[in-house]
């Protein structure tokens, strides 16, 4: 039982993370932008609520549209690439250097994930002050377990 | 995957050397998931503090990527062992198994 659930967990992390460890994280779109856990949707709604001053306001919203096109087409090449990357791996007859040239393609493609991220937040920084730049990316509030309680209780009676 | 192989890879010896490489590719993925999770914490903070400058989070992004690319650098290793103890036939049988978790990867 602890040898099925051992390699079940394998088969598991082999599903999440093999797409990471073959191309790369650098422009995160699954865990949020920036691995931040926020989307652009959301992050423009913040953005609309924390910065008062309209022309930083509508400078930022254009900004993430552009981010967002960006991550779209991102997806797409990243979508491509994987797909050969799964054919060569089912393939037996694919050698080593198959997979290199792959993953140079890989490494390219991260590469400019990694530009197009540091510029992006560079970008956002250079539009945003420090304290809404705090409101902008703090974590989502949680309730606690006693608020859950609490609110259940309130129901109940 | 490793309960396919007895089914599939019928000389004992090969069929061990598969087997293995499975439970060293289980490991390299904890690993991997590892310094996955630390890297993901340690960029949300970085990126939480609008005084972090772009060299100090390029600085991560690229300590992330050495370590990205030499776990590859393993899996890829391993993958090849496992090529070498099958025959195409068998791996044809195998890959099924790893070609289901590979497309899922890409969602």
């Amino acid at each position: 039982m602890a040898a099925l659930r051992r390699r079940q967990r394998g088969q598991a992390l082999i599903i999440i993370f093999l797409g990471t460890l073959l191309i790369g994280s650098a422009m995160s779109g699954g865990s949020g932008l920036f691995h931040t856990g926020r989307q652009v949707p959301e992050l423009r709604e913040r953005a609309n609520v924390v910065i008062q001053d309209e022309t930083r306001r509508e400078a930022v919203g254009t900004m993430l549209d552009t981010i967002e096109k960006e991550l779209k087409s991102y997806a797409g090449d990243r979508a491509a690439l994987e797909k050969d990357a799964f054919a060569a791996f089912d393939n037996h007859a694919a050698t080593r250097s198959d997979f290199e040239i792959l993953f140079a393609r890989a490494d390219s493609l991260n590469g400019k994930a990694r530009e197009t991220f540091l510029a992006h937040r560079e970008s956002l920084r250079s539009r945003i002050n420090a304290e809404e730049w705090t409101a902008l990316w703090a974590p989502p509030k949680t309730e606690s377990i006693e608020a859950f309680k609490n609110y259940g209780e309130k129901q109940g009676q | 995957m490793s309960e396919a192989v007895p089914k599939t890879v019928t000389d004992a010896n090969r069929a061990a050397l598969v087997q293995a490489a499975i439970g060293r590719l289980e490991s390299e993925l904890v690993g991997f998931r590892l310094a996955l999770d630390t890297y993901e914490a340690d960029l949300r903070s970085l990126n939480a503090r609008r005084d972090v400058q772009r060299s100090q989070l390029a600085e991560r992004l690229d300590l992330f990527d050495v370590e990205r690319k030499a776990a590859r650098s393993r899996v890829l290793d391993i993958h090849m062992q496992m090529i070498g103890a099958t025959t195409a036939e068998e791996w044809k049988k195998l890959s099924t198994y790893e070609r289901a978790a590979l497309v899922a990867s890409g969602r």
